[in-house]
């Protein structure tokens, strides 16, 4: 019991903090908005290959703005030693990993709602779709996950805003395939039933990234 | 690199010991590993009878420590980092124990501020009250002095004495030595990682000790 309040109180403290500020909401959007519509010119889309580049171009834009995101949250706990202090207090460190990767699927997720009715705008191919947003919630749930470890790992360095994105999307690539994968099969009108396997593939992503995540996040933050 | 070698220092409940040293001495390093943010390469640390690198949970819960850094989020008032940190140490009523530790130091009237518009010194305060929020039993603070106006450390030595009074241990370094002489009911020396003199601060005058410390720094005694 314990562990799931001081959990909610630290997702409520990121979220309190973004309300203020909006400035992971506020960067990810707007890197998100510039990806998708210097795509949507760059590939001079017509209705024969849009269904073809649309899937990539969306998760492009949802990995590259949620490395973002997850930069900036991090950053925010190294600041007068936040971090340090959440170290000091008696909280497990598994739960400082949760509320982090939770804080941080939110705001992923809310930058990508934004998002999406735009890029069906620029694409013409409606993605505001429920089925979509599983394949959606999915994809970024491993992306928070693993990308809140590797954050944390990044932000006690110099180079942490190059570092993340180098350690991230190579180790999140068989997950923003499966991803485009099952976005492309949904928009091509293949039914969730369709892109099951790929479905499946990106739950065992989930599973497995959030797990070796959980594990590893004490190690990382220790000194 | 070796920072810390051959430490051995004990105290009791009530002891309140100020740790001198010159920059790079080890006090930090000290001040870090008591207060469980770095292990040990060798050596235990038991506070309260608890070894800490097996109970560092409880451990935790035992200890309040003052930084360089403030430990507080600038975008959140001083009372909504208070209560953050009320619920993680599990304070009870916290609500009605961080509006008692801001007026313990002062700042009851700037509870809703954000911490960025506060001063320096006001941030300082607000993280003095974030140290004794749940009424740690030892106090570790390094150089909690720095950066405080004459109120805010007038206002922390009053926090502090009213520590000793009430039997909580106090661990304090500072390079102040006539402040931490006067404070202290011991005062020790580190000195290139090892603990290089400890006493009984009764008996010393600021003079002796500072021609004492100068001693000891440079080699000669």
């Amino acid at each position: 019991m314990g562990f799931l309040r001081k959990t909610w109180a630290l997702i409520a403290k990121d979220l309190a903090v973004e309300r203020r500020t909006r400035e992971a909401l506020t960067t990810m959007f707007v890197f998100s908005v510039m990806v998708v519509v210097i795509l949507n010119f760059a590939f001079e889309l017509r209705v024969e290959n849009v269904r073809q580049v649309a899937p990539g171009a969306l998760w492009v834009a949802f990995a590259f703005a949620g490395v973002l995101g997850l930069n900036r949250s991090l950053a925010r706990e190294r600041e007068d030693g936040c971090l340090e202090g959440l170290m000091l207090a008696p909280v497990d460190r598994t739960a400082i990993f949760v509320a982090k990767a939770v804080a941080n699927l939110f705001f992923m997720l809310g930058s990508e709602a934004v998002v999406l009715p735009l890029f069906t705008v620029l694409f013409g191919m409606n993605v505001v779709r429920a089925d979509l947003a599983a394949v959606i919630l999915l994809g970024t749930v491993g992306l928070a996950a693993v990308g809140t470890l590797l954050a944390a790992m990044a932000v006690h360095t110099r180079a942490r805003d190059v570092l993340l994105p180098i350690l991230l999307l190579p180790v999140s690539v068989p997950l923003l395939i499966a991803a485009a994968k099952a976005t492309g099969g949904l928009l091509d009108g293949a039914g969730l039933a369709g892109v099951a396997g790929w479905l499946q593939l990106l739950g065992a992503f989930d599973v497995l990234f959030a797990a070796v995540s959980y594990v590893l996040f004490e190690y990382v933050v220790e000194e | 690199m070796v920072a810390l070698s051959g430490v051995d220092l004990r105290l009791a409940e009530g002891d309140f010991l100020t740790l001198f040293g010159p920059n790079g001495a080890g006090k930090t390093t000290l001040i870090r590993i008591l207060a469980t943010l770095m292990r040990p390469t060798a050596g235990r640390v038991l506070i309260g009878g608890l070894d800490v690198a097996e109970c560092t949970a409880q451990v935790r819960k035992l200890i309040g420590v003052v930084s360089h850094q403030t430990f507080l989020y600038r975008d959140l008032t001083a009372e909504e980092n208070l209560l953050l940190y009320a619920r993680l140490y599990d304070v009870p009523d916290p609500k009605a124990e961080v509006r008692k530790a801001l007026e313990r130091v002062a700042l009851g009237h700037r509870a809703g501020d954000p911490v960025r518009t506060l001063s320096r010194g006001m941030q300082q305060r607000v993280s003095i009250a974030r140290a004794v929020l749940h009424d740690p039993a030892i106090l570790l603070l390094d150089e909690p002095y720095n950066g405080l106006d004459q109120h805010a450390a007038a206002n922390l030595t009053g926090i502090l004495q009213e520590m000793a009074l009430r039997g909580r241990t106090v661990l304090m370094t500072t390079h102040d030595l006539e402040q931490g002489l006067a404070l202290s009911k011991r005062v020790a020396i580190l000195s290139a990682g090892r603990l290089a003199y400890e006493e009984r601060a009764a008996g010393l005058t600021a003079a002796s000790f500072r021609a004492l410390y100068m001693d000891v720094v440079e080699g000669r005694a």
